[in-house]
């Protein structure tokens, strides 16, 4: 027996070390009383002639056949047959017994010339299972050892309606039952609510007396009515559908959209639940626009850029025909003014003359006052962004206008300068002349007295000094030349 | 290959369901004879945290002949060269048929902790265990950190 098919796990006592399965004709050492199947140590022995547990020396003589009660523990192990299918179980001594008669062990076909294996107990009849019979109902060829599988599945078998106990073949019988007058069956208006049950060929009996009979014109319109109703109700469903799809999308470009706007949506929405116009008059926006944009001036601005901002809306109303009016004529007065100034500034000897030239003096005011619109967030994004661009254009015109202004300024201012510096010169000539002539009156009479040997008195010189002409210098010291 | 005798299955099974501390071996899907093997280094030895592995085979003639067993991961050892060969006893004349695949690896695994330097197989790493072990002992545990990751 090479192996058994141990049922229960083994006391490790009773295992060989050898082959680690319960001892097969166990065996005991003399010497070390270790105990092995006899194959195993007789194998081991022809590798090694020692123990296999202690590794002392030993000899296929020394050993001897283990005692009857081991024997005993080990033959008493519970089995099974290790044939395909058996569900034999039993102590392992008596398998032997068992397989010789066992039902499932694998045999040759009885049939000579098969040559197909089967297991014994359909080899008992001494007929081959391979060949093939007819079956008796359906006239189709069967192996016979599937003939009994075929037989119950067989579609032409017969069998007995369980109702009204007719003979019938299985593949008619669903048919029989649906017309079968035993079968039990319900009211034909059970649908509506009859409870009564009982055999087909008394249905119609029944039905005479069937109270829902009488209203069955009803049923009928009802039946109609609901189903109209159910029609409506699927369309009105469908609809409702796909008007929450198309919500849903358009919930989802309204996302988009404000996702895309940022802060200007915001502003939107204020102006809406407000239930102004889109298009109202910028004015009333003015501290709005002022606090979002800081930088511009709070001075209300002027109509004009406003207005041209927000007439994307074509029902505004055009607040002003001057909304069309360029912004550089607007600023046209501001260089006559500011020359103006400039002239009586220069007018008066002011010594900070620079501090005219300052172009934030010159022309901060009248940019901001001027061309210079907020940023109007009560519009679309897009006319707040035309209204930028043309914002961005009449300041630049505006700062070109400025440039030309101080160039034309400070020519004029150099012209002024040049006039004054000559004015001056031809003052400082004549003072020069003056002076020369005092001087050359002086020294005269200087001279004069040192000449007239002190004979003129100090007050007598100054009436007479204007007539005097201008001698040679005689003390050159006290001359001045101019 | 014939059918695998039950030892080898018994053994497969017991080594997978309820495997020696720091030792595991799987078969390959192959080869059910061969094996994989991983020791962790013991603890209190040079060769602590390596994790080293090994391979395994059984032989036809197992339980009556030794499994094959060598190291793949690189050992500075006495008793290992560099080839990964084992140089113990019962993997050679000193087999039983009694011993099993769990008690070989549990023998490799305390060899590790017990170099013998007297029976060498590498001998220079044993000469160097002999005349100097605490730098033979650092040198195993340098190579552990490189190669027994």
């Amino acid at each position: 027996m090479a192996t058994y098919n141990y049922v229960e796990p083994t006391n490790s006592n009773l295992v060989c070390c050898i082959c680690r399965a319960p001892f097969v004709d166990p065996v005991t050492t003399q010497a070390c009383s270790h105990t092995f199947c006899r194959g195993c140590i007789s194998e081991a022995l022809e590798h090694s002639l020692q123990c296999p547990v202690d590794r002392l020396p030993l000899t296929p003589e020394d050993l001897t056949s283990a005692g009857p009660l081991i024997r005993s523990l080990v033959d008493e192990l519970l089995v099974s047959c290790p044939n395909n299918d058996c569900p034999h179980v039993c102590q392992r001594d008596l398998l032997q017994g068992h397989l010789d008669a066992c039902e499932f062990l694998i045999v040759d076909c009885p049939e000579q010339s098969c040559h197909q294996m089967v297991v014994r107990k359909d080899a008992v009849n001494g007929a081959c299972i391979h060949s093939a019979v007819i079956c008796s109902e359906c006239y189709a060829e069967v192996a016979m050892s599937e003939y009994e599988a075929h037989s119950s599945t067989c579609p032409d078998s017969a069998c007995s309606c369980e109702h009204c106990a007719t003979e019938i073949s299985k593949s008619t019988i669903e048919l029989h039952g649906e017309t079968c007058e035993r079968a039990p069956v319900v009211c034909t208006h059970a649908p509506n609510g009859c409870s009564w049950k009982g055999e087909r060929r008394l249905r119609d009996g029944h039905i005479s007396s069937c109270p829902y009979e009488a209203i069955k014109g009803f049923f009928i319109i009802h039946k109609d009515t609901t189903a109209a109703l159910k029609e409506e109700n699927a369309l009105l469903q469908a609809k409702i559908d796909a008007l929450q799809g198309h919500l849903r999308a358009t919930t989802r470009d309204l996302q988009v959209a404000k996702a895309a706007l940022g802060p200007w949506y915001t502003n939107a929405v204020n102006r809406t639940e407000a239930g102004l116009p889109i298009h109202h008059p910028p004015r009333s926006r003015a501290p709005t626009s002022a606090s979002l944009n800081p930088a511009t001036s709070p001075q209300p601005p002027l109509p004009g850029p406003r207005a041209s901002i927000s007439t994307l809306g074509s029902d505004a109303p055009n607040p002003a025909p001057a909304s069309v009016t360029p912004t550089h004529v607007n600023a046209t007065p501001g260089p006559s003014n500011t020359s103006h100034d400039w002239r009586a500034h220069s007018s008066r000897p002011s010594p900070n003359i620079s501090h005219n030239w300052d172009p934030s003096s010159l022309t901060a005011r009248s940019i901001a006052r001027d061309v210079v619109a907020p940023i109007d967030l009560g519009t679309s994004l897009e006319g707040s962004l035309h209204g930028l661009r043309e914002s961005m254009v009449t300041l630049s015109t505006t700062v070109d206008s400025v440039g030309r202004r101080s160039e034309i300024a400070l020519t004029n201012e150099t012209v002024r300068l040049n006039e004054e510096v000559m004015s001056v010169r031809a003052h400082l000539h004549g003072l020069r002349m003056q002076v020369h002539a005092i001087m050359m009156d002086r020294n005269t009479q200087v001279t004069g007295r040192v000449d007239e040997g002190g004979g003129i008195t100090e007050g007598a010189w100054i009436p007479t000094r204007f007539s005097q002409v201008p001698g040679q210098p005689q003390i050159p010291l006290s001359i001045t030349k101019l | 290959m014939a059918g695998l005798p039950k030892r080898i299955i018994k053994e497969t099974e017991r080594l997978m369901a309820d495997p020696a501390p720091g030792i595991t071996a799987t078969p390959h899907d192959d080869n059910l004879r061969y094996f994989d093997v991983t020791i962790a280094g013991p603890d209190g030895s040079p060769f602590a945290a390596g994790n080293f592995r090994l391979e395994l085979f059984l032989p036809e003639e197992y339980p009556m002949a030794p499994p094959k067993v060598r190291f793949l991961t690189k050992i500075y050892h006495p008793n290992i060269d560099k080839l990964g060969r084992i140089c113990l006893d019962i993997l050679k004349d000193k087999w039983s048929p009694a011993l099993q695949i769990r008690t070989v690896l549990l023998s490799i695994q305390a060899l590790l902790s017990s170099p013998n330097p007297d029976d060498p197989l590498a001998t220079d790493v044993a000469k160097h265990y002999k005349e100097d072990e605490k730098d033979a002992q650092r040198v195993s545990q340098e190579w552990t950190q490189l190669y027994a990751k």
